[in-house]
């Protein structure tokens, strides 16, 4: 008897509530050629995003009806003969909430994660892209198999993903850009493939806006595409609406300034209808105790 | 209820993994060097021709598909497609082992110079090191000349109040055979099993001049540049730790003047104990 009551209390919900919902926004995109931008071109011409449209794209994925398949977005490249950096900024921003009562460049607010996404870039040579652009999402992985006959899996996935001590294959997470460095020596004009992977998709909307930028850098890497000390989100300002000013234009730009500028505009927009940041809940003194802002 | 949980550890699993155990073989020339002879002021006056078994380096052995004798000067692992141009293609081992490992042994001078399995006891390696022209010195650069010394910075560095904790000395892995040539037992666990596969390796010789002694006793498999720093006031240095993936990618680490294995070791059961002679010495391109 206990058994079959058990059994019934693993029947009171179905967990659909947290699935995201399908909407007008493509569950696999194909955004096409995207052209390498010249990176001396790009900073002369003061690094304005919306000036290169064939080299840096804004677009939107959503969720797909089978919350099992992959979702996410394809572009496609030609080699240049040397480097090429790719840059993904995915909706919208985030940062941590500092719990010290003290310090300068302390977030004071939350962040209001659930209109952050997560994308993640893989690239190589469209010859080992096994998905189907605009249709699904594959990879790069292949198999070899000896001359013993046994299978070994390959990875032709040449975009290794850097964090900020410049260790590999990082996934910098939440709202947070990614980049990496592919090699095209010897292979100027062969067609690349760069298939961005949804690892999440905001809460709120379920649609994720997102800006992916190719750049020719020669024979360096990415440094050259940012400003000195640059943050990697303040590279393409309103990602999360495709590129058109929306509710998140002021938090991003208030980031890009400081972590002051971030707490005097959630301290402005607290009351709007879909506040970017939320109000913290405890801070720290400093001593070891946890302290009830009362929020 | 025991009956079926005793025969639920009957199971077989089929897991195609091994437990080899066999022997590697080196020509006696591979533990042969010239090596420098210094005057009573320490300055090198001649060489001289030594055999010993310290000078066998780290010898690295795994089990691959078979042997490419084409794509380089030596007989090297079947390798996968190349795919990043930079870099060889993976060799795919099946399983792999070494005789000897570095072992960071108490002296910073020390970083990646010594190997497990080689040295009998502390004034072993310090009667070895002189032998190569590179004392053993402390962290001042004082010269280390007696193994009691030796010993207690061991136990002050690795808080060690026993000899067995050290790794570095105690039985050596290598023996002379009749013929007058070397011979260790290796232990590859884990191994997936393909008959007709092949066991190979390689040995890092030791950089050796008997004219310029600066580095005499480094290998090409151990890095100081990464990792395993250690800040002790106003000593930086480094232990050393061997590089990643000798045996998928062996054409990086094998340099000039290293024994390879002659590619002929060909495993047909899982109860063969297999002999790999490294017999096949790199001259260069």
């Amino acid at each position: 008897m206990s058994l079959v009551f058990l059994s019934l209390l693993g029947c009171d919900h179905t967990g659909f509530e947290f699935r995201p919902a399908p909407s007008d926004a493509p569950p696999v995109a194909d955004l096409g050629e995207v052209v390498p931008l010249d990176v001396e071109e790009w900073k002369s011409g003061g690094r304005d995003p919306f000036a290169f449209p064939e080299s840096i794209v804004y677009a939107e994925v959503g969720a797909d009806e089978n919350p099992g398949n992959v979702t996410g977005a394809t572009a496609h490249f030609r080699g240049t003969g040397g480097n090429v950096c790719l840059v993904v900024d995915p909706e919208a921003v985030y940062w941590a909430r500092s719990l010290a009562a003290t310090g300068a460049g302390r977030y004071e607010y939350d962040d209001d994660f659930t209109d952050d996404g997560d994308i993640d870039m893989d690239a190589g040579l469209t010859a080992f892209y096994t998905g189907s652009p605009g249709v699904q999402m594959g990879d790069f992985k292949s198999a070899y198999t000896d001359e013993s006959g046994v299978d070994h899996e390959i990875e032709f996935n040449a975009c290794i993903q850097t964090g900020y001590q410049g260790a590999a294959d990082v996934h910098a997470g939440r709202a947070t850009a990614e980049q990496c460095v592919v090699s095209t020596d010897q292979q100027a004009g062969t067609e690349f493939t760069v298939a961005l992977r949804t690892f999440s998709l905001p809460l709120n909307d379920s649609k994720m806006g997102f800006a992916i930028g190719v750049f020719d850098v020669g024979d360096a890497k990415c440094d050259g595409v940012f400003e000195n000390g640059a943050d990697a989100e303040c590279l393409f300002p309103n990602e999360g609406n495709a590129g058109a000013e929306g509710d998140r234009t002021g938090i991003e730009a208030a980031y890009c300034e400081g972590a002051k500028a971030v707490n005097e505009y959630c301290a402005e927009h607290l009351g709007d209808e879909n506040p970017p940041c939320n109000e913290p809940t405890e801070t720290y003194d400093g001593g070891g105790a946890s302290v009830d802002t009362g929020a | 209820m025991l009956i079926l949980l005793s025969a639920l550890a009957c199971y077989q699993e089929n897991i195609p993994e091994v437990d080899f155990t066999g022997t590697v073989v080196l020509p006696r020339a591979a533990a042969t060097r010239l090596l420098p002879t210094f005057d009573a002021d320490g300055n090198v006056n001649g060489s001289q021709e030594v055999t010993d078994t310290r000078l066998i380096g780290p010898i690295f052995l795994g089990a691959y598909a078979g042997i490419d004798n084409a794509s380089f000067a030596y007989p090297h692992p079947s390798m996968g497609p190349i795919v990043d141009v930079s870099v060889p293609g993976n060799a795919f081992p099946y399983g792999g082992t070494s005789v000897g490992r570095y072992d960071f042994a108490c002296y910073d001078v020390l970083g990646c110079k010594v190997v497990t399995g080689r040295f009998t006891d502390y004034d072993d390696v310090l009667e070895y090191f002189r032998l190569i022209g590179r004392p053993v010195t402390d962290f001042d650069g004082t010269e280390i000349e007696n193994g009691s010394t030796y010993q207690q910075q061991c136990y002050y560095y690795y808080y060690a109040t026993s000899d067995e904790e050290m790794s570095f000395i105690g039985a050596e892995d290598f023996t002379e055979n009749s013929a007058g040539d070397f011979e260790a037992t290796f232990h590859m666990p884990h191994t997936t099993f393909t008959p007709g596969m092949v066991m190979w390796g390689f040995m890092d010789a030791p950089m050796m001049s008997a004219l310029t002694t600066d580095n005499n006793g480094t290998f090409t498999t151990c890095s100081t540049a990464d990792d395993n720093y250690k800040d002790d006031y106003n000593n930086t240095y480094s232990e050393g730790e061997q590089v990643p993936d000798a045996l998928n990618y062996p054409s990086l680490s094998i340099t000039t003047g290293d024994w390879v294995g002659d590619g002929n070791t060909v495993v047909e059961s899982a109860d063969d104990a297999p002999v790999v002679n490294l017999s096949f010495q790199y001259t260069g391109e």
